[in-house]
């Protein structure tokens, strides 16, 4: 018995200093992190200073799993510019194009309207019900620059598995592979249920990238 | 001796770092390039002028659009978006930009390109008005170029002295 608690002391001594540094060293990986992130936020004046693109509105010049880098500035917001913008009651932010605007004389207000080079139409179906322009409040960021493929590591953290969807109304199966995390979390309530679940589609509503996504309210059957 | 674990850290960070400094290497070179593009844009028929059942004035265009826009291309270069926007003043806005046509160019080859088109998004005066009769607009040839990796560039050239007609047609 002797000889084990010896060696126990000697390797836990060893051990403690080990994952002491270990420790040490993770806490400076995130404290880095940290302060890259909120010095980003500093400089370029943004509440997110990187967006990961989640969706194929924007190709071939934004892919998903791209990182967009944005900014704030002061400087009024003009067509062709790549903004990101929040719409009210809705989680995930959108990254498109300005293409058009209307600037006020006396307050400098602006309203903006916004379509993905990709998409066919226009912005106006995604925005809120009866929404015709976005206002400089929606506006989150502008895109100043572009890395490809890094935002991969977050989709594939947040990516959800394949689920399988009874659409009762047209009486056909058909298997809705939720590819974008952006779809994912518009349908809060798709994620409750487990794989393979059947669920009835109760109504579709078009989303970021129309008319090949949708969103889908489901019920159980 | 180092562990597989270390080996692996050591490449990982060194490649990822080397991938960094050439991507802001390539990022960094399109500084060194100073493109000279041409355009020119032509209304080349005046369609009509409308006023919309709710009180918003549209106008169509047909334009001739040509431009040489090879000289944004370099080797960081996926695309240049291009569009063709009408920009006017009225009482109340200061600024009104309204995109009527836009392309992208994914290489060299198609960046030289002449057409002939009538406005591909609809050329209406919103909010709030009926502002187009007689109005004098410039239309400006943007071009936005997005690279592989790094900064985007944006620059633009404008045409002035159009001007709508005064009465609906």
């Amino acid at each position: 018995m002797e000889w084990i608690r010896e060696n126990l002391d000697s390797t836990r001594s060893l051990q403690i200093r080990q994952v002491f540094t270990q420790a040490v060293s993770l806490v400076m990986i995130v404290t880095s992190a940290l302060i890259i992130r909120k010095g980003l936020m500093c400089v370029t004046g943004s509440e997110s200073p990187a967006v990961v693109v989640l969706s194929g509105s924007m190709e071939p010049g934004f892919k998903r799993g791209d990182i967009l880098f944005l900014h704030m500035s002061k400087d009024p917001i003009r067509a062709g510019e790549i903004v990101v913008f929040n719409i009210d009651g809705r989680e995930i932010p959108i990254v498109h194009r300005v293409i058009k605007v209307h600037e006020r004389q006396d307050t400098g207000e602006v309203d903006v309207l916004t379509k993905g080079d990709n998409n066919f139409g226009d912005d106006r179906l995604l925005y809120a019900h009866g929404q015709l322009w976005l206002k400089q409040h929606h506006i989150m960021g502008r895109a100043f620059g572009f890395l490809p493929y890094v935002g991969w590591v977050t989709i594939i953290a947040t990516e959800k598995p394949i689920v399988k969807v009874w659409n009762s109304s047209q009486k056909f199966i058909i298997t809705l592979q939720i590819k974008s995390s952006i779809l994912a979390q518009q349908l809060p309530t798709l994620t409750n249920y487990p794989l393979g679940t059947m669920v009835a589609v109760v109504n579709v509503v078009v989303t970021d990238r129309h008319p090949f996504d949708a969103t889908f309210l489901f019920r159980r059957v | 001796m180092h562990s597989f674990g270390q080996r692996a850290n050591a490449i990982a960070t060194f490649s990822l770092t080397i991938l960094a400094v050439i991507c802001s290497l390539a990022s960094f070179t399109d500084n060194f390039n100073a493109p000279s593009p041409k355009a020119e844009v032509k209304v080349s028929n005046f369609n009509w002028l409308q006023k919309q059942r709710n009180g918003n004035d549209e106008a169509s265009l047909t334009l001739n659009i040509s431009a040489d826009l090879q000289s944004l291309f370099t080797w960081n270069t996926k695309q240049v978006f291009v569009f063709l926007a009408a920009e006017y003043e009225t009482p109340k806005n200061a600024l009104n930009q309204i995109s009527l046509w836009d392309k992208i160019i994914s290489s060299k080859d198609l960046a030289k390109f002449s057409i002939r088109i009538s406005n591909k998004y609809r050329f209406i005066d919103q909010p709030q008005g009926s502002n187009l009769r007689g109005r004098d607009y410039n239309l400006t040839l943007h071009w936005h170029v997005m690279p592989k990796t790094g900064k985007m560039f944006a620059d633009k050239m404008s045409m002035t002295g159009f001007r709508l007609p005064e009465v609906y047609r």
